[in-house]
């Protein structure tokens, strides 16, 4: 199903319309419409809520400037003149505060890093000198920009430096400037249109969330089949295998911000598994994975096992794979998988991995730190199912204990995160910024909590959430969000059970639910249907008299209650 | 060997190739003496002009080594305008270019 084009806007003092057409051209998701604002109309855009530009909202809006246009003092110091950096510093603060004012009308606010021309030679040794050098006080006000802007959750800023560095010695083309005002080169929009095409992808929960990574020449260099684990190439004193430690340890980076790793290679699981547990410099033990198939079928087949067992969808996955053939037959049978082009030269795999965008995120949050622990526990406590003969029985032996707490600062940004990446217990699949979700809390007695769910294996952290909004007599569940870990564990009831005794509260009639379906979130239908919720005439709505209790399972021990 | 006529029309060639990478599909210009470059539906506006013009001027550098500057001629006014078409631009720049040893 194909979503509705993001409204951006894009506000600069030059022509920037080069961006626009490459943004709208790129068919990666999410797809865009581009609107450019009038040149050179930065702070009286900003400044006036009441222009057509920003009606209807934009869903992104990219405030790209030059230095010295927004910072007349910085013109100074670019003609060498002596300017205290404390004055274009109050300058800065000036602009920040603009778009602080200005950031509520927009989801998404991207503000791209100031930059000079690179053929701009400046002091030369004395350019990074502070008093002096056109460097120096360019990165202070970089830096300021950043702080000024830190507290506003949905602003972006964004390191154009990258963008300019990558596009080589012609970034800046003085005839293009000369002509038509366009300061930068083609491959400078290139690349700005690919980072802002990331960020929003991730921003509407459209990040890469699993690498699924062969074994032989992609995790280590040779085949542990043949040469037997003591032989493979990783670490030591040779170039090849000092690469495969450092892909490795990009790998472990990833993970420790929240990417899960899972492995799928043509070997025997014994023999792999013997190298990742014992060769002394690998990086990648058993416990960094989320998960694996290690055996002699069809990779396609196997990587849809993974992810099925995972809970993910396919969308969330990156296939790592030295070998073409293989890379090619999961492009071909999965193309919801992202299958990057991998180097055929050992030492540039950990630069190609370093240099995807694929990951990018909104947020990183204690959950994202901890993800492939909990995985970790997720199978040792899928192990102990296999010891009791009932269900039930088994919830008990788990401890389950379930935090509620309403929406506060702490929560804020986990509870944002929960609602735009989870796809299958998700009621509405509402998408909302942490401001827009913090602002729409707040208004018309809207309700809304958090679950933080823990038992014996480990903290899973916040991995639910339920908003109510009151409707007459009514309260309806606006969101009702849990994460696929902790699916069937008694904590969907937790949350419906909050809900209607928010309701009871405050002498509410019924509790509504519309469950709005879409390709990923029949799981949520198919519980609310199990629930004990009287079904309405049309099969999404439910309904709960709040005269009738809804107990919570006795396998959890429920800590805080809505209030 | 290329003579000098048909390494401008692979120098302009190489520079359409270019913008099409940015154009929308309903804009994207044809390898063709009768493209229309400047007209509308289907010409460059002003941005995109700016754009092929340094396309065109970076692939005449790196197919003869000739540098030349186009900026004057976009300003070019009444029928003679050299962006009229692909041809004309051709003409436009082997003309520029037999001029440079004179004088």
């Amino acid at each position: 199903m194909a979503k509705d084009p993001l409204r951006s806007l894009l506000i600069s003092d030059f022509c920037i319309d080069n961006l626009g057409r490459l943004l709208d051209n790129d068919e990666s998701p999410p797809g865009t419409t581009t609107l450019v604002a009038p040149y050179g109309q930065v702070l009286p855009l900003l400044m006036n809520p009441e222009s057509g530009h920003l009606s209807p909202p934009p869903d992104c809006v990219v405030i790209w400037t030059l230095p010295e246009s927004q910072v007349s003092l910085f013109s100074t110091i670019l003609t060498y003149g002596n300017t205290p950096i404390e004055s274009v510093l109050e300058q800065v603060d000036i602009f920040a505060a603009a778009i602080r004012n200005f950031s509520s009308r927009a989801r998404f606010v991207f503000v791209p890093t100031w930059v000079t021309a690179p053929y701009r030679h400046g002091f030369g040794p004395l350019d990074l000198r502070p008093g002096i050098g056109i460097e120096s006080a360019l990165m202070r006000m970089n830096l300021r920009l950043t702080e000024q802007l830190a507290e506003s959750t949905n602003v972006y800023v964004l390191n154009s430096q990258k963008w300019v560095q990558r596009a080589g010695s012609n970034a800046c083309d003085p005839r293009t400037w000369y002509m038509a005002k366009i300061p930068f080169a083609d491959q400078v929009f290139k690349e700005a249109a690919l980072d802002i095409k990331a960020a929003l992808q991730g921003l509407t929960g459209g990040a890469r969330k699993l690498i699924i990574l062969d074994l032989d020449d992609t995790l280590w260099g040779g085949i542990v089949g043949e040469t037997g684990w003591q032989n493979v190439r990783i670490g030591g004193h040779d170039a090849v295998g000092e690469a495969f430690r450092e892909f490795q340890e990009a790998l472990r980076a990833l993970s420790d911000r929240g990417i899960l790793l899972g492995i799928v290679s043509k070997n025997e699981e014994d023999t792999a598994l013997e190298a990742i547990e014992n060769h002394p410099e690998m990086v990648l033990r058993k416990g960094d994975f989320a998960g694996w198939r290690i055996n002699w079928q069809d990779k396609a087949r196997n990587i849809v096992e993974l992810v099925s067992e995972l809970n993910l969808g396919l969308e969330s996955v990156v296939f790592i794979d030295d070998n073409p053939a293989e890379r090619a037959r999961v492009s071909e049978a999965l193309p919801e998988v992202f299958v990057p082009d991998w180097p055929k030269n050992k030492l540039f795999y950990a630069r190609t991995l370093l240099s995807m965008r694929c990951f990018d995120g909104p947020a990183l949050t204690r959950e994202d730190r901890t993800r492939s622990s909990m995985y970790a526990s997720e199978r040792e406590r899928v192990s102990s199912r296999q010891e009791f003969p009932s269900l039930d029985d088994w919830l008990v032996t788990l401890e389950t204990q379930v935090r509620i707490e309403p929406l506060n600062e702490a929560n804020l940004q986990r509870a944002s995160q929960l609602l735009n990446k989870t796809n299958q217990m998700n009621l509405t699949t509402r998408r909302m910024s942490q401001e827009e979700l913090r602002n729409w809390s707040m208004s018309n007695g809207n309700r809304l909590w958090t679950f933080r769910v823990s038992d014996r294996f480990g903290d899973a952290g916040i991995t639910g959430i339920v908003s109510v909004h009151p409707e007459g007599e009514s309260v309806r569940v606006i969101d009702f969000v849990l994460s696929c870990r902790v699916f069937g564990r008694g904590i969907e009831e937790v949350m419906l059970h909050t809900a209607i005794l928010h309701a009871q509260s405050i002498s509410a009639r019924e509790v509504n639910l519309e469950y709005l379906p879409t390709p990923r979130n029949n799981p949520c239908r198919e519980f609310l249907v199990k629930s004990g919720l009287t079904p309405g005439n049309e099969d999404h709505f439910f309904s709960w008299s709040a005269e009738r209790e809804f107990a919570p399972p006795e396998s959890v021990k429920i800590v805080g209650e809505p209030s | 060997m290329m003579n000098t006529e048909s390494r401008i029309l692979e120098a302009i060639y190489k520079a359409i190739d270019q913008m099409n990478e940015r154009l929308p599909p309903g804009k994207q210009l044809v390898k063709s003496g009768d493209t229309a470059l400047i007209h509308a539906p289907t010409g460059l506006d002003s941005i995109e002009l700016v754009g092929f013009v340094v396309a065109v001027e970076d692939q005449l550098m790196e197919t003869l080594d000739a540098s030349i500057s186009l900026a004057d001629a976009i300003g070019h006014e009444g029928d003679h305008n050299p962006f009229e078409t692909v041809g004309t631009l051709a003409l436009f720049i082997g003309q520029e270019l037999e001029g440079e040893g004179h004088g």
